[in-house]
């Protein structure tokens, strides 16, 4: 028996003794953390509350999972024909899945939500048990799910196991993230099985590291019976299927980093250090026309692949801030903010083919302003607070009447037909059709809610959620709520942003974008610092501890409230700037065809209106006229100026969560 | 070799547009600018310090430059050249440069406390006593009279709208560039050779037109005058005018045209061409945005802030001259070079945008005044052996030490050029401003370089060292800004000697509950670094120490460069090699009693 799978089993009787897998509710569920709840709650502002949007993303993940298939998860969900349907897809198990298991521990923490937690424990059973032999997670060959190969990846002619790289060591940062919650060292055992097992598969040529790409699966994926049948290095930045390279090869160094930081093994650093020298090759990056190759290519420009190149960029970071490399931590960086510059970033829109934005890349410019912010190579939160304000909001599905409309507006198709929605891709290229019990069509478009999926301009959403884009935002989500306030030593606390959330220590209520104003309950903090937005003015901030003006210090960009009780209700008064602006949506792939234009009202960082003025495509070409899909920027009631009231929520996510970010 | 760099020389030819040119008594005017009323105040230390870089020596050197590169017999004028590779070297283009001395001389006062040539500064000041409201408003940050106050108000009364040097088009305002009204009306082109013809009073079709080829940026002394009358003022007729002038400055062909890149310049602060000119531009836009609370604009400046820092390399706070020169029929050697002027402006604008709240830009302030601090011609020996070594030449090319000019990215040409000087002269003083700032008892670090005030002192032993100490006056809090290059969970500290225990807050280590007289040792890992960056097609390797370059290498003058320049003094000069343990000094260090605040919108 391989020293791995011994290892495993002995894992697998602790958990099940320990009950941590089938009891994970008790981990999330601390009551009442800070030990007291008002006795009279207020009402508070009925405005945008993350804690929200992550009970929601719950819905979205765990709808989009198949008990009868090993909990396996759907790829899309196909909204604009009824009835709506939802797909399996090649490789969702070990390519998508693992960014759930990263997902859920997040979003459970943000939203309290106790929705369907059978589900959620069948679906970390089931992950367990497939990477019961070596570690990894893999797509099975198996008669049951017919799309294991062919179904827009992998040859359809090699139908073995495989092994996604990239989503394995996702897997590996999943598990550190389980094992933040609880501390328990069993999370830390799964990450190590896993990471040991993806290191084996590391093949290293002087001081490159890498692997290959069989062409099994998604790309990059590691065949269980074959073995890697090349050891080829990829020579190209948009290799395999999705043509995306980078993406597979760095984003297992976020696993490795995770590990790394848990386990001291220098081990993964080393792999970490040669996978992105061989990553940051300038012949794998560069732009168009913008500088001369080699400069471009130092600082990051890229064409293709938004997601992919930023997923990678991810990867690259955490490497560089454990390593102390600042240049590539610059690189990074410099990266970001090319890529920041080829949207609207205010509007939160990232285009990667004509209009449209795929929702992976807003979850990882979300979690990468975050993450550049704690490496301290700038401060981005007011960016982190436009994208959550906008963008990546706008990509949830939210609005279950919404969803309806779209779907009745649409044909009717009898299940299984050999046609499909606007987003079902089965019928041409490398894919096979209809496949046997591939589609399911129960109850759709509740759990189409909470997911994510992809914008066209800043008009519609795609008539389409797509599970890498559920996980992936969901984390984004997660990333900006946990970065709203920050707790610094034993009684002190950092606010970031101007959003809604509850914590052990302090409570934020914002008015915004009716009202410029912000309420903080203190609950036990001696010191609080408050950081002001870009559009705010210092000296138009009206600040009140218990009614009574106060002047606070600054430091830079923060207000510091010092000396404090511990009991106050701190309010923050200011006008709230109103702007108005036109944009063009870059056409990353031909940007020569970046022709699609907006004008864009913004109170403070809220997009309250986006009006398309002219159109990407001649009239005629498809999305050059209005369409039937789901509706973007129904904003008018945010130019009342006064909010709306709700009660309190009742959940206070508790002292221990998961820090997402590498420092 | 040619006598002049080749590089455009900013010449002031805009006519004020302040109709009243406001006449004052005497009186007032003796008094508002006299010796005593411009004296820095403040108190001299005495102190062992680190021997590392210190920009208020910086600025003390920069005065002599400031008060001496004029020519009082000629109403201040400021030479605009002055080449010492000349044997004997002769100043040259009295220009009118004279605002951007007594501005920057407000500054470096404050930072060094020198007293050095104060008359000089006096008759400057009188001078331009009625030279424009951003001047006015300038000298009233140093002198807080109510009479610099009553002189805005006039100011503002006095404004003209219609003033025959504004051009009005549609619902736009603007400055013929480098080009002037006659008597009779007609205008007249005097910037020079005109590389992309222009011919006045059209509206100009791009930014590089004319000789400089920086058309916006010759629109900056309306946007700043204008916004310092809206801070003071709710007045409609200003207002309507700084916008017709922003809409001007907003033209999309007036930004760089980005067809291969599909997001328009306009929309994203994309720029080309002149980097002077550009950065300086952008730091009048970003008032605008302030003021006029415009967020569209501020993000647009923060992103051509952005396009800025992608054009040059942070690390080594270099910046070309021109970027992509040949694409606006200029020379491809102007990429190659340096001018202190667009390494100046850059800082500044990083602090200008930090200050607005745009963003945490202070590492790249760190790194681009090491930078300007290596581009000061502060080596006086070096210049007189150049020069040649008459008395009559040594007297000249002293009254040059402190000034900045032009150079390559590891030379300077031997050359100072007037604009240089004065923008190397106040970018020394934004960077030594924002060193460390103070707010009701909270002292903020933002930098670990060193600074006296009369809160608190920070030594700092970079790049020997990865240590800095803190010198309690004041503060209560200290709240430390970490750089990137730091791990904070590496660092060790302490208060008076005994292990201290901050609280990591963000990137900030808060210090609590401080007295008086505390000192605060804060020590981490400093390791040395090799990079690898291409620079103007040349692959250059960069040793570092933190956020200071220890060695570049190689260490010649690009070709390009030699080619019209044979001549160059060689910087980063690897003095701190092998060297682990920063030299201490005995100086008598400045206190100010109070420093200019700079960010006032």
């Amino acid at each position: 028996m391989p020293e791995n799978r011994r290892e495993f089993l002995k894992i697998s009787v602790m958990l099940a003794g320990a009950g941590v897998v089938p009891g994970c509710s008790r981990v999330f569920f601390p009551e009442n953390p800070d030990g007291r709840v008002y006795s009279n709650s207020p009402n508070i502002p009925a405005t945008l509350d993350l804690a929200d949007h992550g009970r929601m993303a719950i819905n979205g993940i765990l709808g989009s999972l198949n008990p009868d298939v090993e909990f396996e998860s759907v790829f899309y969900h196909i909204l604009d024909v009824h009835p709506p349907y939802m797909l399996h897809w090649s490789t969702m198990v070990s390519g998508v899945m693992p960014k759930y298991i990263e997902a859920l521990p997040m979003l459970r923490t943000m939203s309290g939500s106790r929705q369907d937690l059978d589900i959620q424990e069948g679906f970390l059973q089931a992950m367990l048990r497939n990477a019961e032999d070596d570690g990894l997670v893999y797509d099975r060959a198996d008669e049951t799910r017919p799309w294991n190969v062919g179904v827009y990846y992998g040859r359809p002619d090699w139908n073995e196991d495989y092994a996604n790289m990239a989503g394995n060591g996702r897997l590996i940062s999943g598990f550190t993230f389980w094992h933040q919650l609880p501390g328990d060292d069993i999370w830390k055992r799964l990450a190590r099985r896993s990471a040991e097992r993806m290191l084996d598969l590391v093949i290293e040529e002087g001081d490159y590291a890498y692997y290959p790409n069989p062409g099994l699966g998604n790309d990059f994926s590691y065949p269980r019976e074959s073995g890697w049948i090349t050891r080829d290095p990829p020579e190209r930045s948009n290799e395999g299927f999705e043509g995306a390279t980078l993406f597979y090869l760095l984003q297992p160094v976020r696993g490795f980093m995770r590990y790394y930081q848990l386990s001291g093994d220098e081990r993964f650093l080393d792999v970490s250090r040669k996978f992105v020298r061989f990553g940051t090759q300038p012949k794998l990056w560069g732009a168009v026309n913008d500088m001369k190759p080699p400069s471009g290519a130092e600082r990051g420009h890229f064409t293709g692949h938004f997601h992919g190149r930023l997923a990678a960029l991810r990867g690259m970071l955490d490497y560089a801030v454990l390593a102390g490399d600042a240049r590539v931590q610059l690189m990074v960086r410099d990266s970001y903010e090319w890529a920041r510059q080829r949207g609207i970033h205010r509007l939160g829109v990232f285009p990667h083919t004509y209009e449209y934005t795929e929702g992976c890349t807003l979850g990882d410019m979300t979690c990468l302003s975050v993450a550049l912010t704690d490496a301290g190579l700038g401060d981005y939160w007011d960016d982190v607070e436009m994208y959550s304000r906008n963008g990546l909001i706008c990509l949830q599905a939210t609005d279950l009447d919404e969803l309806k409309r779209v779907s009745e507006a649409g044909k009717y198709r009898p299940p299984e037909s050999n046609w499909g929605g606007f987003a079902d891709s089965r019928f041409g290229g490398n894919n096979r059709g209809v496949l046997p019990k591939q589609e399911l069509h129960d109850h759709v478009l509740k759990r189409a809610i909470g997911a994510f999926g992809h914008l066209q301009g800043a008009r519609f959403q795609f008539p389409l959620m797509m599970a890498c884009c559920t996980a992936n935002c969901s984390q984004g989500l997660y990333h900006a709520w946990e970065g709203i306030l920050r707790k610094s030593g034993r009684d002190a606390v950092d606010v970031n942003m101007w959003l809604n959330r509850r914590s052990p220590w302090l409570d934020i209520w914002s008015w915004l974008p009716y009202e410029g104003r912000l309420m903080l309950y203190n609950k036990g903090m001696t010191r609080i610092t408050i950081r002001k937005p870009a559009w705010a003015r210092p000296s138009r901030i009206r600040c009140r501890v218990n009614g009574v003006d106060a002047v606070p210090a600054w430091s830079g960009n923060r207000m510091l409230l010092t000396q404090l009780r511990g009991n106050e209700i701190i309010e923050l008064e200011t006008e709230v700037t109103r702007d108005r602006g036109s944009y063009t949506l870059v056409n990353l792939h031909a940007p020569h065809e970046s022709k699609e234009q907006y004008t864009c009202e913004f109170h403070g960082h809220t997009a309250i209106s986006a009006v398309r003025i002219r159109a990407g495509r001649d009239p005629g070409e498809p999305y050059s006229e209005n369409l039937d899909w789901y509706r973007l920027f129904r904003r008018e009631h945010m130019r009342a100026s006064h909010a709306p009231m709700k009660a309190m929520p009742a959940h206070i996510p508790p002292h221990r969560i998961i820090k997402c970010t590498i420092t | 070799m040619s006598r002049r760099p080749g590089l455009p020389v900013f010449i002031l030819s805009i006519i004020p547009s302040w109709l009243s040119l406001l006449s004052a008594s005497d009186s007032l005017k003796d008094e508002l600018t006299s010796i005593d009323a411009i004296r820095p105040r403040g108190e001299w230390i005495d102190a062992e310090v680190p021997d590392t870089l210190r920009l208020a020596e910086h600025g003390r050197l920069a005065v002599n430059c400031m008060t001496a590169n004029v020519d009082p017999g000629n109403n201040y004028l400021v030479f605009q050249a002055f080449d010492f590779w000349e044997k004997p070297p002769v100043a040259r283009q009295p220009s009118g440069l004279h605002s951007k001395n007594s501005r920057a001389l407000a500054l470096l006062r404050t930072m060094c406390g020198s007293e050095q040539n104060l008359e000089i500064e006096s008759g400057m000041m009188k001078v331009l006593f009625s030279n424009s409201p951003f001047m006015v408003k300038h000298w009233y940050k140093r002198d807080p009279n109510p009479a610099w106050r009553d002189r805005i108000d006039t100011f503002i009364d006095g404004y003209n709208p219609n003033s025959s040097n504004i051009v009005h088009v549609e619902d736009r305002a603007f400055h013929p560039p480098e080009s002037t009204i006659l008597p009779d009306g007609t205008w007249k082109f005097i910037g020079g050779n005109q590389v992309i013809p222009y011919n006045p009073p059209e509206e100009p079709q791009a930014d590089h037109v004319g000789t400089e080829g920086c058309v916006k940026w010759h629109q900056i002394w309306s946007l700043r005058d204008l916004v310092g009358c809206r801070q003071f003022s709710n007045d409609r007729v200003t207002h309507e005018q700084l916008l017709k002038f922003t809409r001007f400055c907003m033209r999309p062909e007036l930004w760089e045209q980005t067809p291969d890149w599909g997001n328009p310049g306009n929309e994203h602060g994309i720029w080309g061409g002149h980097f002077h000119g550009g950065t300086g531009f952008l730091q009048a836009l970003l008032d605008v945005g302030r003021v006029e609370h415009d967020n569209r604009i501020k993000q647009i400046v923060r992103e051509g802030y952005d396009h800025a820092r992608r054009m040059g390399n942070i690390r080594l706070g270099w910046f070309p001259c021109w970027s992509s020169p040949e694409k606006y029929k200029r020379g491809g050697m102007l990429k190659q070079l340096y001018e202190a002027c667009g390494t100046a402006d850059t800082l500044i604008l990083a602090v200008k945008l930090t200050d607005a709240g745009m963003g945490d830009y202070w590492d790249d302030v760190d790194s681009i005044a090491r930078r300007l601090a290596v581009l000061q011609w502060i080596e006086e020996d070096e210049m007189l052996r150049k020069a040649g070594g008459s008395p009559e030449s040594d007297a000249l090319v002293r009254r040059f030490v402190g000034g900045f000019g032009n150079g390559g990215l590891a030379s300077r040409i031997y050359q100072t050029t007037g604009c240089c000087s004065a923008n190397g002269s106040i970018a020394l003083y934004y960077a030594w401003e924002g060193i460390t700032r103070f707010s009701q008892g909270v002292a903020t670090v933002n930098m670990f370089l060193n600074r006296a005030s009369t809160w608190m002192d920070v030594d700092s032993y970079l790049p020997y060292e990865g240590k800095l100490v803190l010198r309690n006056k004041k503060a209560h809090t200290a709240m430390v800004r970490i750089p990137y290059y730091v791990d904070p969970v590496s660092i060790r500290s302490s208060i008076n000697g005994k292990m201290a225990d901050p609280v990591l807050a963000g990137r900030h280590l808060i210090f609590r509950g401080l007295q008086p007289g505390d000192a605060i040792m804060i020590e981490f890992p400093l390791e040395e670094t090799v990079s690898q960056y291409t620079i103007g097609g040349v692959v250059y390797h960069l040793k570092m120490r933190g956020g200071s370059v220890i060695r570049l290498w190689p260490r010649n003058p690009h070709p390009e460069l030699v080619a019209s320049y044979s001549d160059h003094y060689m910087i980063y000069d690897p003095k701190y090699k092998d060297v682990s343990e920063a030299p201490l000094r005995k100086i008598s260090r400045f206190v100010p009693d109070r420093v200019i605040a700079l960010d006032d919108l």
